[in-house]
């Protein structure tokens, strides 16, 4: 195939794209906004990792696992996404023109037991939130995530589980009253 | 049925429902990411060089500058220091409009009093 080319997809792959992607993009906000903690970044994490995979789709056709590729993108531009943040924050106060865009503890409801998820989230490690927020916030399955963190399946569920353990407790001492 | 399709284990798992429902975006914010992904026909996603390429991009015009600065340093660097400029003062016996003048590398400026002075480069 001639590079730049797109293939012309027949009607019944058009719509098995959309729905892929309209099934994918609140999966792939919650992700990013879990891992950046700010809205606008999130969106635009997850609006390029969207447009990298319907561009792969309309060029060489679907790929093996769209969700997997289209998180595997979303992890490297979150990623990215969250040093700059934390790079220009201290830059932005200094101006007196830090960003408004709501930080992670905006993003939140101010309940009592959203917060304390929030401070337990803040306090894991960034292996662990980062399985835990493709698993939870973007449904992704075992198999998937072991393909976007190149890990086995075993790792995978050894730490997904281990993470699961350290956010309960975290989630326990926050609450316990002091 | 594609594999993104099939059912999750774990999908109630209180942990993840919990962070599912604090994180899950309005309805609207995920249908304009998909209205976005999905508005740009050809030729890409329309946003420019981003990410990677502007990082790749910045980081060769950075290395191309340093290797001009090094390979082509200028009269006035460190390795090379400025030649001394004197200057030398004489007068004509009548005024003259003010006239700058630059050739071989000898600046000759001469003043409406008649003074004319010369910057010599190297003495």
């Amino acid at each position: 195939m001639v590079p730049g080319t797109f293939l012309v997809m027949d009607k019944t792959r058009q719509v098995e794209m959309e729905e892929v992607v309209a099934g994918l993009a609140p999966r792939l906000l919650a992700y990013c906004t879990g891992r950046v903690g700010c809205h606008a970044l999130a969106e635009e994490a997850a609006q390029d990792a969207l447009s990298a995979l319907v561009e792969r789709w309309r060029r060489h056709g679907p790929p093996e696992n769209p969700a997997a590729f289209a998180f595997a993108i979303a992890r490297r531009r979150a990623g990215r996404a969250a040093f700059r943040r934390a790079l220009l924050r201290p830059l932005e106060t200094l101006a007196g023109s830090a960003s408004n865009a709501p930080g992670p503890a905006e993003l939140l409801e101010r309940s009592e037991e959203v917060e304390t998820l929030r401070r337990a989230l803040g306090r894991l490690s960034a292996k662990d939130r980062e399985i835990l927020l493709l698993v939870a916030a973007g449904e992704l399955s075992y198999g998937e995530v072991a393909g976007v963190l190149g890990l086995s399946l075993s790792a995978v569920k050894m730490r997904i589980s281990r993470a699961r353990q350290r956010l309960g407790s975290l989630m326990e001492v926050i609450h316990a009253p002091t | 049925m594609l594999p993104h399709k099939l059912p999750r284990p774990d999908e109630g798992h209180p942990v993840d429902r919990s962070l599912r429902s604090v994180l899950t975006p309005e309805p609207a914010l995920a249908e304009r990411v998909r209205r976005c992904a999905l508005a740009p026909a050809a030729g890409g996603s329309g946003r420019g060089v981003r990410g990677t390429g502007a990082f790749l991009l910045s980081a060769a015009l950075l290395l191309v500058m340093a290797g001009l600065f090094l390979f082509f340093p200028g009269r006035n660097s460190p390795s090379e220091p400025a030649p001394a400029v004197r200057a030398i003062e004489l007068r004509t016996a009548e005024p003259a409009p003010f006239l700058l003048n630059n050739a071989g590398g000898v600046v000759t400026m001469v003043a409406p009093d008649g003074r004319i002075r010369a910057l010599v480069a190297g003495g």
